[in-house]
């Protein structure tokens, strides 16, 4: 069916849609911020980090997943929904290990971007300090768990993109975690390798190169001067303006 | 038969051999071992060979093309899959709130050291189903009750001579809950097969009007209308479809499906047939908990039977699998995730089932009880079921009562009957407050017990626990929000970081370091943000302690 002409409302503003595009999916074509960062328009949408909750019909959906209908009214501009993706990014940053100031990936991190973004000046939950996993067993990668917020970016990327099936979210609850598919469980003998979009993709520090992290010096990183609801979410390397 | 009498959770039946393993799958899903039926693989491999072996990942892997972390993925997600070699006695303890109110833990204490030198193996888990006869154990599958500090030393010294489960005295076996309160649904003699009789003449359209004006609501606690969901997935116009039972009955405090499926499993069966004419489905999916695998052979027994009957087998046919030990498994888009072999991530809607469920088909997933009370509607007409109970919710239902009662068990009630009513019937005397509808429910205090049972009042769920002046309701929230946290899936972050940052959160507060408000707002956010059912519920217990505090404040 073709819905050429369809549009909805996000925060009053008409978004044109395809069939089958999320609210997101359309808004981010448009141009239209909505903090996310689980979702990549490349790979299938998860719908696990919550940030891109809006209000449709007096109910509270993810835009990611939530398919665009004729006309509805979305809201995603407000001071209630920033409050709620401040506690999520809270939530994120209590329930991992995050160091910014030392983390490799600082100013180009998805997770800190939408924190300073949200305003978030403290973590407002008891951190849980929780004891994670590293691998550095890879020769250009390094996964440091501590940092992972679980987003399955990189198992969606790896199967759709790469064609490769290199890791998979695993554990339940409090004990989720990335798994690396080989027989020894480790990353250094999966078959991905620093050309894939898996090493890309990471919104946070969790897949990190080994080489050229600091290419880039701290203070002229993409989230150092321009926030992240201008720019959008974008890889490291990614320029400005540069389509998926 | 893939599971004599008792479940996967029993010492090495079989030595491990790639042949027998492939004859046992092969019989069951035939020559082509895809990766859709992953989780089944697991479970027998476990029950025959006692674990699951590394020779059994790379045979599995090797047979279904599946990858070494897929494997994986499913034995850290399944509590009841296990890789370590099986013990002389797997014995899962139930640790739900009755339980531990119950006197667990001294049973416990004694269990651990008197079994130390032993080759079996103790864990806790949630309810197995029996809270109205604790304690209650799983061991080797089967269902152990009424454990008591008494009686806990011949439990203990049979597992120690490890006397074969076959020998043990009878009185340790628990049976169906008792009955304290029989109704339409419990009661009617259900002559096998005879409510399918008249099916031939009437049309999808025509069964479905009929449990329309029955006003049939889903028994599974949720209270959606049954008709409404079948009349949904008769639209499409995409074959195959798919019915699926919710066997999977996981919320603490609830045992009435277990009565279901040891009494009325015709009725049951046939609600299911009943639901395959209504929506043309070719093919159905019983979904049994793993803690319910002592009940397998009694519901492949009844499918065999109806097979020989004709009822099955040639337009439709169900196939029973059973679960692994995951209660986000109950719901419904996590339960068909499962029989397709994944993790039981639940999916975002919309869709829903009805368009898009079960591989992509048209699915309808319903709970035991009400394809019990659809046979029941379609033997007895529409209007035996719906003059009973309050407008918005028709009918009669299960309700499972247990914790400070002189009479626990179940009662079938007319919906909107007031829960005073119940704690009469039950033997409830100095009641300080009532859960209805399992952890994931509501908490009634003294000065709100004239509530009425239904959905209106949110109350539409069968658990029913109670607590009388005795008990410390923050003991309670405390087991339910471990409950969740350990049963979460994982998946989105409000209900994954929420159930562990709620038990932190309390401490905090009853360190006087935390306003109650960052607690509900946590609560709220988890209601509003979490994909599913399970994180919007979870807040529940912590609120309805929050909500205690204010009452005795006021």
């Amino acid at each position: 069916m073709n819905s050429k002409g369809s549009y909805f409302f996000l925060d009053g503003v008409r978004i044109p849609f395809s069939e089958g595009d999320s609210i997101l999916a359309a808004a981010q074509r448009e141009k239209h911020y909505i903090p996310h960062l689980c979702f990549h328009p490349s790979v299938s949408a998860h719908g696990s980090c919550r940030l891109c909750t809006v209000k449709l019909d007096g109910h509270w959906v993810a835009a990611c997943t939530q398919p665009a209908k004729p006309l509805i009214q979305v809201t995603s501009n407000s001071p209630e929904l920033d409050k709620k993706r401040l506690r999520l990014i809270q939530l994120l940053f209590a329930e991992g290990n995050h160091y910014c100031p030392s983390c490799e990936i600082s100013g180009n991190c998805q997770l800190q971007a939408l924190a300073y973004d949200l305003g978030m000046t403290h973590y407002h939950f008891p951190p849980l300090y929780p004891t994670r996993s590293q691998d550095g067993t890879h020769p250009d990668l390094f996964i440091d768990q501590d940092r992972c917020i679980y987003c399955g970016l990189c198992e969606r990327t790896s199967n759709q993109l790469d064609g490769k099936d290199t890791m998979a979210l695993s554990g339940r609850g409090p004990t989720t975690k990335l798994i690396f598919n080989s027989s020894s469980g480790e990353m250094g003998d999966t078959l991905a390798n620093s050309h894939d979009q898996l090493a890309h993709i990471c919104p946070v520090g969790c897949i990190l190169n080994k080489k050229g992290n600091y290419s880039v010096a701290i203070g002229q990183r993409h989230y150092d001067h321009t926030p992240i609801h201008v720019i959008g979410n974008l890889r490291p390397e990614q320029k400005n303006n540069e389509p998926d | 038969m893939l599971f004599e009498k008792v479940g996967p959770y029993t010492p090495r039946q079989a030595e491990w051999s790639p042949h027998q393993l492939e004859s046992l799958l092969i019989s069951r899903w035939g020559e082509n071992l895809g990766v859709e039926h992953l989780v089944q693989y697991l479970v027998v491999a476990q029950h025959h060979f006692g674990e699951i072996s590394s020779d059994t990942i790379s045979w599995l892997q090797q047979t279904t093309g599946c990858s070494q972390s897929h494997i994986q993925s499913l034995l850290d997600f399944y509590y009841f899959l296990r890789q370590e070699p099986a013990p002389s006695y797997m014995i899962y303890l139930a640790n739900n709130i009755i339980e531990q109110q119950a006197g667990l833990e001294p049973v416990y204490r004694t269990l651990q050291t008197k079994l130390k030198p032993s080759r079996a193996r103790l864990h806790l888990t949630s309810c197995i189903g029996l809270s109205d006869q604790p304690l209650s154990a799983l061991v080797n599958g089967h269902a152990i009750s009424r454990i008591n500090p008494a009686n806990v030393d011949e439990l203990c010294e049979l597992i120690l001579n490890e006397l074969p489960l076959q020998q043990w005295p009878q009185h340790w076996f628990a049976g169906p809950s008792q009955l304290r309160h029989p109704g339409p649904l419990t009661q009617f003699q259900y002559q096998p097969g005879s409510a399918l009789a008249q099916l031939e003449s009437l049309s999808s359209q025509q069964i479905i009007d009929r449990i329309q004006s029955s006003g049939l609501r889903g028994l599974g606690g949720a209270g959606f209308p049954t008709a409404h969901k079948w009349q949904h997935c008769l639209n499409q116009s995409t074959q195959p479809k798919f019915v699926i039972c919710n066997a999977d009955e996981g919320e603490p405090g609830t045992f009435k499906d277990r009565y279901y499926l040891m009494q009325k499993l015709d009725a049951m069966v046939d609600g299911m047939i009943i639901a395959a004419k209504a929506i043309q489905a070719s093919a159905g999916y019983i979904y049994l908990r793993a803690e319910y695998i002592n009940l397998y052979s009694q519901i492949e027994h009844c499918l065999q039977k109806k097979r020989a009957q004709g009822w099955l087998g040639k337009d439709f046919d169900v196939e029973l699998q059973l679960g692994a030990g995951a209660y986000v498994c109950g719901e419904e888009s996590a339960l068909m995730e499962s029989i397709e072999g994944k993790r039981g991530i639940p999916r975002s809607k919309p869709p829903y089932p009805g368009q898009c469920g079960l591989f992509g088909a048209p699915t309808i997933v319903n709970n035991v009880e009400t394809f019990v009370a659809a046979t029941y509607i379609m033997q007895q007409g529409s209007q035996h079921f719906s003059q009973r109970g309050t407008t918005q919710s028709k009918g009669s239902r299960l309700l499972s009562v247990s914790g400070d009662c002189k009479h626990p068990g179940l009662y079938e009630l007319a919906m909107g009957t007031p829960l005073t009513h119940l704690l009469d019937l039950c033997g409830a005397a100095n009641t300080q407050a009532v859960q209805v509808g399992g952890p994931s429910g509501h908490l009634y205090f003294q000065h709100e017990l004239d509530t009425a049972l239904d959905f209106e009042s949110h109350s539409g769920g069968s658990g029913i626990m109670i607590f009388n002046q005795e008990r410390d309701l923050t003991e309670v929230a405390q087991n339910f929000m471990a409950f969740f946290q350990h049963e979460c899936c994982g998946f989105c972050t409000p209900c994954r970081a929420g159930t562990q940052m709620q038990t932190a959160m309390l401490q905090q507060y009853q360190q006087g370091k935390r306003d109650s408000e960052d607690l509900i707002e946590l609560c709220d956010l988890m209601k509003t943000t979490s994909q599913c059912g399970l994180g919007k519920t979870a807040g529940n217990p912590l609120l309805n302690l929050l909500r205690m505090e204010t009452r005795d404040e006021q």
